[in-house]
């Protein structure tokens, strides 16, 4: 088992997520776009940028609906970039950052503990709010299979990727080691540690899903937001 | 929407494979991303006016976006491959499930676009109720009363059925009351009339029910001296086929006032105070017809134009009572104007407030989309007007005005279930009531002639039998006749000589006649007409040989 999810699972999530989003893509792209454009047009693209870009930074949109949802999806996302970003740690060192901020030996670790843990932390935050908002009456009318499965996996992944640091912890050295023999195609099954196991099992399905369900936002978002506005 | 006669139109049953390609070929690259993209995360709940009145989680546009995701879901093909993928629960839909479809899709939502402005994704829920709707309609699912109305249009050329004769009469009959109104016999509502910039399209609840509103209009383009035509074969710009989803049938309606504008060789379309005939003349027929040679105009932006250019003067203080105004959906947030009514509605009225929220903004009134046609929907399209209801209550406003019939129908309807005690007017009432007409003519010769702001000629000296007829025109008096005649040189031989004007009296005495009946209004009149100078402050009598006093 472990075999297949770490010298197999990963090149079959790395194709099915890039082919998979190319392909979704280009779909989109092979059909003709209707004019579908709100009134007062932007005068320009370049307010239509400016427009699409501060939503996508201060969901300006979602703030003027609803303040209590907007508490909600700025924790999720915010604390999503953030473990995105604390995650370039298990594929490549980031010494120079470190050194830039003067962090060295084991301080190392403790700061990118304190820092996983928030992150992490902001991610639980927002599903486990965004899960009890799924669940209140007029929410369950609206939501279907795909929005409790996108929430219930990124709650699991999040649960045992911070009970990892807490209780099973890894070193970031031995990921990075790993991750390296997945990029030069030597993949070799050398992590013995059972949450970290479903962790990268759990993110690598969740990944492939992406290009398939309404995680598609992510790229869509902006095209479509935009198409209102010129 | 009342019909004429029941024509029934032969209309061909889509087979399930029909269904399925229908919707397939409706899947453009816009309804592909959005039924992907919705996250259902119920922003849009308080955009639906359908929502806010019933608190029911059914009526939020994600779930009507998710009815019919769902449908293409279903369908054989590749459609898994382009919006989901994990279900798979066969291929046709039963009766039920129809009836359920045809409920949210025509029943549930005006198509106004409001939740797509407040969508985080900008999710076009109108155009993917459209794509629903035009499979219903190829089901023959659609409500009847706007099937009818779509039939009716496209065996006829006009949505209510009218006879052209009909048509010509109603026109010529509020040719004869504008002129009536205005005092000048020679005022026309032209019709066929080729060669000209403009053509001007109607709805046909004007000519059937409202025709004064025909005469407002004509009033407006009068005042500002427009050249423009009625069509007497196809003047309706009405366009059910938006609301049902055929495009078929939506080509071939806008296609009749198309061709009719090249028949006559007009350039410009002004359409009639109508916001979805309007819109799809606008912007959809380009696309349904594959020609862009054409401009169509709305009504409130011509008249806007009018005003800003000077080429009509208003008199605003005839609306004296506080006045609001309905953004249609497809005038504004739909159709881009949002400005123009108000310029019109500032000109042409002492108090003018909005609503709360208003332009890009506004809800619907609850009647777009066709929905007053669809008579199995009265009760669920009234109770969502509360919404409208109590954002006019909130304005105090005694007038409320807007720019589109289906709105006008909507919200006397909304005024009587929720007494309001309001007026429903469109604009052009208002503006054809202040208007003021124009104080310039031209003269055979081609000179043109002014006259001052309280009736008197700028230059006395121009004055010919020519202006004194304008002039009596202006004063509401009509064709001069030889006893006017008579008192107009009696009067101008009398200023020559005495250098003052004569008293009425004893123009009277003099000639025998009455020169108060001759030229009703104030006594001035007959001065006015007669091309004597303005007078100061003092008018200077000449009472030689009366009692005066």
């Amino acid at each position: 088992m472990d075999q297949f999810i770490f010298v197999i699972l990963p090149y079959v999530t790395i194709f099915v997520f890039v082919v998979g989003l190319i392909w979704r893509i280009r779909l989109w792209w092979s059909k003709p776009r209707a004019k579908a454009v709100l009134f007062p047009v932007a005068k320009s693209n370049f307010v239509v940028v400016r427009r699409v870009v501060g939503d996508i930074v201060l969901f300006g949109k979602t703030f003027s609906m609803s303040k209590s949802l907007w508490t909600m999806t700025v924790l999720f996302h915010l604390g999503l970039l953030l473990v995105v970003l604390g995650h370039i740690r298990t594929v490549i060192e980031i010494g120079f950052l470190w050194r830039w901020f003067n962090v060295q030996g084991a301080d190392i670790d403790h700061v990118a503990f304190a820092m996983g843990m928030t992150a992490g932390g902001l991610v639980l935050a927002g599903v486990i709010l965004l899960l009890t908002r799924r669940f209140t009456p007029k929410m369950r009318v609206l939501s279907i299979f795909d929005d409790y499965f996108v929430l219930g996996m990124l709650l699991m992944i999040i649960l045992t990727g911070l009970s990892m640091r807490l209780w099973m912890p890894i070193h970031a050295d031995e990921i990075q080691h790993y991750a390296r023999g997945v990029l030069t195609l030597q993949p070799a099954v050398d992590i013995n540690n059972a949450l970290f196991t479903w962790h990268f099992f759990l993110a690598q399905i969740l990944i492939m899903y992406l290009p398939f369900s309404k995680l598609v936002h992510l790229v869509s978002k902006p095209i479509a937001e935009s198409w209102t506005m010129r | 929407m009342t019909k004429a006669a029941t024509i029934v139109r032969e209309r061909h049953l889509g087979t399930r494979e029909e269904l399925s390609s229908f919707l397939l070929s409706k899947l453009n690259r816009n309804l592909a991303v959005y039924l992907q993209t919705c996250q259902r995360c119920g922003l849009c709940a308080d955009s639906c006016h359908y929502y806010r009145a019933t608190g029911d989680p059914k009526m939020i546009p994600a779930y009507k976006i998710e009815q019919v995701r769902k449908l293409y879901q279903r369908q054989r093909g590749d459609w898994r491959r382009k919006v989901s993928f994990w279900i798979h629960r066969g291929d046709g839909l039963d009766e039920e499930e129809l009836q359920e479809l045809k409920d949210v899709v025509f029943g549930r939502c005006t198509m106004c676009r409001r939740c797509t402005l407040t969508c985080p994704m900008g999710i076009d829920t109108g155009m993917i109720m459209r794509a629903a709707r035009g499979m219903l309609t190829l089901a023959h699912k659609a409500p009847k009363g706007l099937q009818d109305t779509v039939d009716i249009h496209v065996k006829t050329g006009n949505n209510m059925g009218m006879e052209s004769e009909e048509f010509v009469e109603t026109v010529k009959w509020m040719e004869e009351e504008l002129q009536k109104d205005i005092g000048d016999p020679n005022v026309r509502i032209p019709i066929d009339k080729a060669g000209v910039k403009h053509l001007w399209v109607l709805n046909p609840r004007e000519v059937k029910f409202f025709p004064l509103l025909l005469q407002a209009q004509a009033k407006i383009f009068h005042a500002a001296g427009e050249s423009y035509t009625l069509s007497s074969k196809y003047w309706d710009v009405t366009n059910y086929a938006l609301f049902n989803g055929d495009d078929k049938d939506a080509t071939t309606i806008a296609g009749y006032v198309l061709g009719e504008a090249d028949r006559l060789g007009c350039d410009t379309i002004i359409c009639t105070e109508c916001g979805h005939g309007m819109r799809q003349l606008k912007y959809m027929a380009p696309i349904w017809l594959k020609r862009s040679d054409f401009k169509v105009r709305a009504f409130v932006e011509v008249v806007a134009d009018y005003i800003q250019s000077g080429r009509i003067k208003l008199n605003p203080t005839v609306n004296k009572e506080r006045v609001t105004y309905h953004d249609p959906c497809n005038q504004a947030r739909s159709g881009n104007y949002i400005e123009e009514p108000r310029i019109v509605l500032r000109n042409s009225v002492m108090d003018f407030v909005d609503l709360t929220p208003h332009g890009r903004n506004n809800f619907c009134c609850g009647g777009g989309g066709g929905a007053l046609t669809m008579s199995e929907y009265r009760k669920w399209r009234l109770e969502a007007a509360k919404v409208k209801a109590d954002q006019i209550k909130a304005t105090e406003a005694k007038i409320v005005a807007t720019s589109c019939h289906n709105c006008i129908d909507q919200l006397t309807e909304i005024n009587r279930h929720y007494k309001l005690n309001v007026k429903v007017v469109n604009t052009c009432e208002l503006t054809a009531d202040a208007i003021v007409l124009p104080r310039r003519m031209f003269l055979s010769t081609g000179a043109p002639v002014d006259v001052g702001e309280r009736g008197y000629l700028k230059t006395p000296a121009v004055w010919n039998h020519e202006v004194a007829q304008f002039l009596a025109t202006n004063e509401r008096i009509g064709e001069l006749k030889e006893q006017h005649w008579q008192v107009l040189e009696y009067v101008r031989d009398y200023n020559t000589r005495h250098e003052a004007w004569p008293l009425p009296q004893r123009i009277d005495k003099d000639l025998g006649v009455n020169v108060r009946r001759l030229f009703p209004g104030s006594p001035e009149v007959v001065f006015k007409v007669a091309g004597l100078a303005e007078p100061g402050d003092q008018i200077k009598w000449h009472a030689v040989g009366t009692q005066n006093n």
